[in-house]
């Protein structure tokens, strides 16, 4: 049975040379999950979602001394998890060729033939509503729609105002409900 | 808007995205396995001395100061002091001499310098 996770004990371990590393591995299993399905509705395909897990995970090890908690551990994990999922969303629109004002539907070009997808016809549809989304505001909708997660902790993740959220999630919400009615 | 919402609704925040088996079971496993060995953070040890260094230099710049003050200022005030004293002390006679004579031994003494 994994340990009762306690964030406070989980930190101070991160910080001893003795016990950082099963402290983190008590990190990836408590928060490993969500990072990847953050990460994972912003790539699409699994094996890419995968590997920027792992980098974040990776990055997070790398960099665990620079964490003091002055923030919350999952918001500095979703804020490294946000930096790579958009490092890499930029490579791939530059080997695509896709300019940046266009859409990221090019993600979902293999997603009827991916076996790690067994979503409906409406999830289908409601996937390319999302892709047709600016990055910012897909960033938003997942966060909220899917992960339910506050305005407040998501405000900490992206450092944007929660009214600015608020606007945000309004907008991008009313765009795939109009993508899902006009492609009916 | 009643029926757009009905349909986020109707989804219930599904994505449709599958996992392969037991994928989250090995996760930790398998990302704590690939994680390099990590250095010791280093520890510099601060000497009492590399502590106290600042305050001790800035005590000696204070002491140099005051020594300075005392070698060329204060003299300087103080010769004044005393030409002020002494000036003081001279008007003080010359006004107890004026009050202290009657008028006779003022003008024979004005006439005895004028001589």
């Amino acid at each position: 049975m994994a340990p009762i996770y306690n964030e406070e004990i989980v930190i101070d371990k991160l910080h001893n040379p003795d016990t950082m590393r099963e402290a983190f591995g008590q990190v990836v299993e408590h928060y490993g999950e969500r990072i990847y399905w953050q990460i994972r509705k912003m790539v699409v395909s699994h094996e890419d979602a995968d590997d920027l897990l792992q980098n974040t995970f990776l990055k997070a090890w790398n960099n665990i001394d620079l964490f003091r908690g002055e923030a919350k551990l999952s918001t500095w994990l979703y804020r490294i998890a946000v930096n790579e999922t958009i490092t890499f969303l930029n490579k791939e629109r530059q080997r695509n060729n896709i300019s940046i004002d266009s859409d990221d539907c090019f993600l979902l070009n293999n997603i009827e033939s991916d076996p790690w997808f067994d979503g409906d016809e409406l999830q289908l549809r409601l996937q390319k509503a999302i892709a047709t989304l600016p990055e910012k505001q897909r960033l938003v909708f997942n966060m909220r729609y899917f992960d339910e997660m506050k305005y407040e902790e998501i405000s900490e993740v992206l450092g944007t105002s929660v009214g600015a959220l608020k606007a945000s999630y309004h907008h991008a919400a009313k765009k795939v409900e109009e993508y899902l009615l006009s492609h009916n | 808007m009643k029926e757009n919402r009905k349909i986020l609704d109707e989804i219930g925040g599904k994505s449709g995205f599958t996992v392969p088996e037991d994928y989250f079971k090995n996760l930790s496993t398998r990302i704590t396995e690939q994680l390099p060995e990590r250095e010791a953070p280093k520890i510099e040890i601060v000497t009492p001395w590399q502590r106290l260094r600042p305050y001790i230099y800035m005590a000696a710049m204070f002491a140099g100061i005051w020594l300075m003050v005392q070698v060329f200022v204060a003299p300087a005030v103080e010769a004044e002091q005393e030409l002020t004293a002494a000036a003081e002390q001279e008007e003080e006679l010359d006004e107890y001499m004026l009050y202290s004579m009657d008028e006779y031994t003022v003008f024979e003494t004005f006439y005895a310098d004028n001589e």
